[in-house]
């Protein structure tokens, strides 16, 4: 591919003349740079108005730079901001996030890799009908499951707790990995495959051994997806949590939602940082995974 | 109609020489085949006459008109990709038709262009089908089609036959050339198989490591190959060569037994490779080469009877099923003047 | 294999887990949707009254002409947006990979966190309007935010914003998709730049239309993040979507039977565009290979 985008961009590039040239790539810059410039303006404001003092805030510019920058905000927003009735910051809901999401991903990846295995390499009845209910469950929309799950939660004696929550996260995260991973096996070439079975590998051989290890790849971008999915969820964490089990997003939006009392616009914006950080940095760090993830749910061409 | 000539075309990529002083002049009507392994170059040298990449020294000139910066729209150049390149989402009517419509041709004048290319072309049938509804031969028709409609002065062809089946290829083949005395179009057709080369073109350039290594019509390529490449490269099975010596008088000998050719006495003592093609071999009880057979490979029409002589494995080419049995001794003698004699160094020919 | 159950053992726990908590829930919410539910199940069917009281009230209809409204113009930008940036970007700019990773980061936020930062950005007091007037131009008003009848713009640019670059990552996967000798063909042909993307390279882009219409849709009726954090369902109700009333009525407002009404009306919503797309999928992955 990138031998075959080297001699497109020789080919394009010879046949126009110079001076038209440069006069369409600047436009393309300059257009390129504007839209880039309108992505990352609301994150700089989050940013810059982190570190102001509220009266900067006020007084000011929401674009300018802190004329007296102060990591008050954020010191406020992890440890002392009023969140709900205790005033605690975001620290211990962070720390429920993290115990929420760890065990999810690593369950429903495990779960979503062995069931795409076996709806690709065997023949269950009604293979494709399955393939089918999985991959329209990823769309609904979690209103119509909220009731239901209230009460199993209830029954179960989760309800408004973190495991409650992993089980829920876990639960819904299964579809898509199931996705990802029977995508991936589909394409696997069969040849290895059958070179293995003559070979005598069984069931849990032949995937231990042969497709889960091909398919790291996947498993990486499969565990960045659901991470930032269930990170970054809002509706199942407000609905099946209580004060000692809110996530992360959810006591962001107490913080900011509060209509009693001063509107610490930095506050708000620090805890709005502390909320992206995780998913950002992996998406920073994750590059192409990040990508190939959100390929996943588009129609092969 | 025009005629076609390169001057001096050098193309490079940094450091890498793909194209090295590539001069040719096609006349009007020529149909030229470039022949050479991957890598030679030549359907870079393709795409400079194409427009689809510039060259960086060297003109291209198309009749009267300096095309060598001009984008491809405007040199009037059709071309055949070796993927024919079809345009999906289009019909074939509308594929056949896209370059009239770029030009802005009436509908009326496009439609009749379309009929009548695609009768001459027996896929009259196919106007209304899409390209992932046709098989390979059938696209390939489309893509000659699409390029025919425009009526242009040089017809480009990128290894046209490489994509399709054996039989597929020898029945397309003596069409294209049955095409191109229809229409007398001034062609260039790239290919790395020499037996397209030799059965459809008029002139041949064989193109090594992007140098132009012989620039002939089918027949001298044949039988008076520049250098030791040309030799080795045209001609199925290829030419037989050993080491030989030359001496004081010019004559060329294999291990002191003279081969009958002469060539200029200064090469004395110095090694020069003897080639001899494999239909030029003679079993002849009178020969100056033992040999022994080694392998014997019937094709049907003829054999190839492979032997081990004090010189390396030699090829023979006999008509019928051959009558011979593995480890047969045999002596074998050819005409001087089949022989080609090169010298080992800068494997130049060196007989007349 | 020499156990014939072990495949079909290995994925009952999903099977069970998908089966009984997505459509088992659908199917018990669908039931209780026709019952007379207030603060907690109630058991008693109430024929189609739910229904009849969810089309009665006017703040349901609200939200679905909001939802309306906020979808429509969310794919159309979007859309439009995402092809652009994918068709500048395939231009082999030097910087691709920095362009794309700008357009594509605010995927990785929560809605809240895009719903916080914007409704601060968008805050006559603090935000646009403001900055714009300590610029000198003090006659600027940005009061969308604020105003009943144009909050539901404002939904719209941060959705668009957090989303467009996934549209872009589509069609960027569409366009490196389609052959180059094709788009040779073309220039030979004699097709400018603008032709060759018009009859070629967009009408090949099919599929990468149809992942991001699905996707998108299906991602506006289920919007629910991204309201609370930016308008809080405000001014009053002037940004209510479906998923909104859905859950104000259940947990708030103890009409459980009415939430989950209206929660069927959201899947039904769902299941028009998304059913054909599934069923594509299914027809083109005929079961193990096949």
């Amino acid at each position: 591919m990138s031998t075959q985008t080297t001699a497109h961009t020789m080919a394009i590039q010879a046949s126009r003349k110079p001076s038209a040239f440069t006069l369409e790539r600047f436009w393309l810059y300059l257009i390129l740079c504007l839209f880039a410039f309108m992505f990352l303006m609301p994150i700089y404001v989050m940013l810059v108005n982190s570190i102001k003092p509220l009266d900067e805030i006020r007084a000011g510019n929401l674009v300018a730079l802190p004329l007296a920058p102060t990591i008050e905000p954020w010191v406020q927003a992890w440890s002392q901001a009023q969140i709900g009735v205790q005033a605690t910051g975001l620290k211990p809901y962070f720390l429920n996030s993290f115990l929420m999401v760890i065990p999810a991903v690593l369950i429903s990846t495990a779960l979503g890799a062995l069931n795409g295995y076996v709806l690709t390499q065997f023949k269950v009845k009604g293979g494709t009908l399955l393939f089918g209910l999985v991959l329209f469950s990823v769309f609904i929309p979690f209103q119509i499951v909220l009731i239901p799950m209230a009460r199993l939660l209830g029954e179960l004696g989760l309800a408004g707790s973190v495991k409650g929550l992993i089980l829920v996260h876990t639960v819904y995260g299964i579809g898509f990995g199931t996705l990802f991973f029977r995508n991936f096996y589909a394409a696997f070439p069969q040849e290895l495959v059958k070179s293995a079975r003559m070979d005598g590998a069984g069931f849990f051989v032949l995937f231990w051994r042969l497709m889960l290890p091909a398919s790291l790849p996947i498993v990486v971008v499969n565990i960045i997806w659901q991470f930032t999915n269930i990170w970054n969820d809002f509706l199942f964490g407000a609905s099946f949590s209580d004060y000692s089990s809110y996530p992360l997003t959810v006591a962001l939006n107490n913080l900011v939602s509060s209509s009693t009392g001063v509107k610490e616009y930095n506050v708000h914006f620090a805890g709005a940082f502390i909320a992206a950080l995780p998913t950002l940095i992996v998406y920073i760090v994750s590059g192409k995974y990040f990508v190939r993830g959100l390929m996943a749910g588009s129609v092969k061409g | 109609m025009t005629s076609l000539t390169i001057e001096n075309v050098y193309k490079q990529f940094g450091q890498t020489k793909i194209l090295q002083d590539i001069s040719l002049d096609l006349a009007d009507g020529e149909f030229l085949v470039l022949v050479g392994p991957s890598g030679c170059g030549k359907s870079t040298l393709m795409n400079i006459v194409a427009g689809l990449e510039e060259p960086s020294a060297g003109r291209v000139t198309l009749g009267t008109r300096d095309i060598t910066y001009l984008p491809p729209d405007e040199r009037d150049v059709a071309m055949v990709f070796q993927s024919y390149a079809l345009y999906p989402n289009m019909t074939v009517a509308q594929n056949i038709a896209f370059p009239l419509e770029m030009r802005k041709v009436p509908k009326a004048d496009r439609q009749a262009a379309v009929q009548k290319v695609s009768n001459m072309l027996q896929i009259d049938h196919l106007l209304d089908r899409k390209p992932r509804a046709l098989s390979g031969g059938q696209r390939q028709r489309v893509a000659i089609g699409r390029a025919l409609a425009r009526s242009p002065s040089l017809f480009l062809f990128d290894e046209p036959l490489s994509n399709l089946d054996a039989k597929l290829r020898v029945d397309m083949r003596a069409e294209l050339k049955k095409l191109h005395m229809r229409t007398g179009v001034t062609t260039i057709y790239v290919t790395h198989d020499q037996v397209e080369a030799m059965t459809l073109g008029t002139r041949i350039a064989v193109l090594k490591d992007g140098l132009i290594q012989q620039l002939a019509t089918p027949m001298e390529l044949y039988e008076r190959p520049a250098n030791l490449f040309v030799a080795g490269f045209i001609g199925s099975p290829s030419i037989n060569t050993a080491e030989a010596s030359v001496d004081a008088s010019g004559n060329v000998c294999l291990q002191a037994q003279p081969v009958g050719v002469r060539i200029d006495p200064v090469h004395v003592n110095k090694t020069v490779i003897f080639g001899i093609r494999p239909e030029d071999l003679v079993v002849d009880s009178d020969g100056v080469i033992d040999a022994t057979v080694s392998l014997l490979e019937p094709t049907g029409a003829e054999s190839y009877v492979l032997v081990d002589t004090a010189f390396g494995e030699f090829t023979l080419r006999m008509p019928g099923p051959g009558q011979f049995n593995l480890g047969d001794k045999l002596k074998l003698s050819f005409p001087a003047a089949k022989v080609h004699i090169f010298d080992k160094a800068s494997e130049v020919r060196l007989n007349d | 294999m020499k156990n014939r159950w072990l495949p079909a053992l290995v994925l009952s726990p999903s099977l069970l887990l998908v089966g009984v908590c997505v459509y088992g829930f659908i199917a018990f919410t669908f039931y209780l949707s026709f019952t007379a539910s207030t603060i907690l199940p109630n058991m008693t069917l109430a024929g189609g009254e739910n229904y009849a009281r969810l089309f009665s009230l006017s703040t349901f209809f609200s939200s679905l002409g909001n939802l309306g409204l906020f979808a429509t113009l969310y794919i159309v930008i979007s859309m439009a947006l995402g092809m652009t940036l994918a068709i500048l970007i395939d231009q082999r700019i030097r910087a691709e990979s920095i362009f794309r990773s700008i357009f594509l980061y605010p995927m990785a936020l929560s809605f809240i966190v895009t719903g916080t930062a914007w409704k601060w950005l968008l805050d006559p007091s603090i935000g646009l309007e403001r900055t714009v007037h300590l610029m000198g131009f003090e006659s600027f008003t940005f009061n969308w935010i604020k105003d009943g009848d144009m909050a539901i713009y404002t939904v719209v640019i941060a959705a668009v914003w957090q989303t467009s670059g996934f549209v872009m990552a589509l069609f960027l996967a569409g366009l490196r998709g389609i052959d180059n000798e094709v788009l040779n063909a073309a220039r030979v042909d004699g097709a400018k730049s603008w032709r060759i993307y018009t009859r070629i390279i967009i009408p090949q882009l099919g599929p990468s239309f149809i992942s991001s219409f699905v996707i998108l849709a299906h991602m506006a009726i289920k919007s629910y993040d991204l309201v609370i954090a930016l308008t809080g369902g405000g001014p009053g109700r002037a940004t209510w979507l479906p998923s909104v009333f859905m859950y104000q009525y259940t947990f708030t407002r103890n009409e459980m039977a009415v939430g989950a009404a209206s929660a069927v009306i959201m899947l039904i919503g769902i299941a028009v565009v998304v059913v054909p797309y599934v069923r594509r999928e299914m027809r083109l992955n005929q079961g193990p290979n096949a």
